[in-house]
C-alpha cells in the first residue's frame, strides 16, 4: 500500500509539473481571452434574435434554449438517466410488501426545539415559492427545470430533519404519488418531443424552420411570454427531478430495524 | 510571463491540486464513502474547470441572458459580443445532475453494503464475501 501511494504522489507531482508548463505556454488556446468559440456566439446571436427567426429558439435565456431547442436530445435522454438512477435506487431499497411500514407508528425520535421548528416552517413556504419561480421563469430569467427541483429537493429533507418523515407523508408528499408524477413528467417530455412529427416536423422542434411544414409552437407575446416547448418542458423536468429527489430521501430516511427484518428474512429462506 | 497568465496558470494549477487529490482519493483509500466524497469533489473540480474555459477576458462580462425581451439589433450585437460563453454552462448542468444521480445510486449501494457486511472497508467486505 505504501509504494502504491508513494507511486501515485510521484505519478501526480509529474503530471502537475507538465500542466503547468503547458498552461504557461498557452496550451489550452481558448482559456480566458477576449473571444468565445463560434457556437456559442452563434447560440447568444440566435436565441432571441426576433429581426431573424430562421435560427431562433424564442427564448432570452440562451442556456435554456441551448438545453431544450438546440441540444434538446441530449436533455431528454439525460433526464431518462437522471429517471432510471433513481428506478435503480429503489430497485436496491426494495421491500417485499408486508415490511411496509403502512399504518405502523414509527418509534419517538429526539424531537428538536421549537426554534427550529419553526424556522424550517417560514423556510418550507420560502423554498416551495422559490422553486416553483426558477421553473416558472425559468425561459426568461437564470433558472430552470433542474435548478428548480434540486432546490425542491430541500423542502422534503429539512421536514424530516426537523419533524419525522411521518408528517411528510401526511402532507401528501408519499412515494407512490412521486413515482406517479415524475412518471407523468417524463411521459410530458415524450409527448411534446414527438409532436412535430404528426405535422412532419423534427423530433423536439419548437419553431418554424423553412425546410419544415411544422407552424412551430405558439410563442406568446412580450407580456406572457411562452417560448415554444421551452416552458412546458422545464415545468416538466422540474416535476421529474424534485419529485426524483423527494423519492430518494423518503425511502433513505425509512427506519432501519424495517431493512435489518427484511435483509434477516430472506437470509433465512435461503 | 505577464501577471494575467501567471494568475490563470495558478487557477489551473489549484484546480489541477484538487483533482489530484480527488482521485488519490478515488484510487487510494479503502472507505467506500470516502470514495464517493472524492468522486463528488472529482466531478465538482471538472465542472468548474469547464466553466472556467467559457469566460470571457473583458472588464465587464454579461451573463448569457437577454435582459430585454424587445431588443433592437444593436442590443444584440452588443450581447453577444460581450456575454460569456453559455455552451460550458449547458453541458455542466446536464454534468451535474447526473453526479448528483450517480452520487445518490452509490450512496444506497454504500448503506446495502454496510447492512449486509457490517463495513464499508473493501478489503474487509472481499474476505467477508461468501462464495457461492
Amino acid at each position: 500500500m505504501r509504494s502504491v501511494k508513494i507511486g501515485f504522489i510521484l505519478l501526480a507531482s509529474i503530471a502537475f509539473l507538465l500542466v503547468l508548463i503547458f498552461i504557461g505556454y498557452g496550451a489550452l488556446g481558448f482559456s480566458p481571452k477576449e473571444s468565445i468559440r463560434s457556437l456559442g456566439e452563434f447560440i447568444l446571436k440566435e436565441s432571441y434574435n426576433i429581426y431573424d427567426r430562421k435560427w431562433w429558439a424564442a427564448s432570452p435565456e440562451a442556456v435554456n434554449a441551448a438545453l431544450w431547442d438546440y441540444r434538446g436530445l441530449d436533455t431528454v435522454y439525460e433526464t431518462t438517466v437522471f429517471y432510471l438512477a433513481v428506478i435503480g435506487c429503489v430497485t436496491v431499497f426494495r421491500l417485499s410488501g408486508k415490511h411496509e411500514t403502512k399504518g405502523k407508528r414509527e418509534e419517538k425520535g429526539y424531537a428538536l426545539t421549537v426554534v427550529v421548528r419553526t424556522v424550517s416552517k417560514i423556510i418550507f413556504a420560502a423554498i416551495i415559492l422559490i422553486a416553483a419561480v426558477i421553473a416558472l421563469h425559468g425561459h426568461v430569467t437564470p433558472g430552470g427545470g433542474f435548478q428548480a427541483g434540486s432546490a425542491f429537493a430541500i423542502a422534503p429533507l429539512m421536514l424530516i430533519a426537523a419533524f419525522s418523515r411521518e408528517l411528510v407523508e401526511k402532507l401528501g408528499l408519499k412515494v407512490e404519488l412521486s413515482h406517479a408524477l415524475k412518471s407523468v413528467a417524463l411521459l410530458t417530455i415524450a409527448l411534446i418531443a414527438l409532436v412535430p412529427l404528426a405535422y412532419s416536423g423534427f423530433i423536439l422542434q419548437n419553431q418554424f424552420k423553412p425546410w419544415s411544414t411544422f407552424p412551430g409552437f405558439p410563442v406568446g407575446s412580450t407580456a406572457a411570454l411562452i417560448s415554444g416547448t421551452i416552458f412546458p418542458l422545464n415545468v416538466a423536468e422540474f416535476l421529474n427531478v424534485a419529485m426524483g429527489f423527494l423519492t430518494i430521501f423518503l425511502i433513505i430516511s425509512l427506519p432501519e430495524h424495517v431493512f435489518k427484518k427484511e435483509i434477516g428474512e430472506s437470509q433465512h429462506a435461503t | 510571463m505577464q501577471l494575467e497568465t501567471a494568475l490563470i496558470t495558478y487557477l489551473y494549477a489549484a484546480l489541477f491540486v484538487v483533482f489530484s487529490i480527488a482521485v488519490y482519493g478515488v484510487v487510494i483509500k479503502p472507505n467506500i464513502l470516502k470514495k464517493i466524497i472524492a468522486l463528488s469533489i472529482l466531478g465538482d473540480t471538472v465542472n468548474t474547470i469547464i466553466i472556467l474555459l467559457g469566460y470571457r477576458a473583458i472588464a465587464k462580462p454579461l451573463p448569457p441572458i437577454l435582459p430585454t425581451l424587445n431588443p433592437t439589433k444593436e442590443s444584440i450585437e452588443y450581447f453577444f459580443k460581450t456575454s460569456v460563453d453559455p455552451i460550458p454552462q449547458v453541458l455542466v448542468i446536464t454534468a451535474i445532475v447526473i453526479n448528483m444521480a450517480v452520487t445518490a445510486l452509490l450512496a444506497f449501494l454504500a448503506i446495502q453494503v454496510y447492512r449486509l457486511y457490517g463495513t464499508l472497508d473493501y478489503r474487509k467486505v472481499l474476505k467477508l464475501r461468501r462464495w457461492s
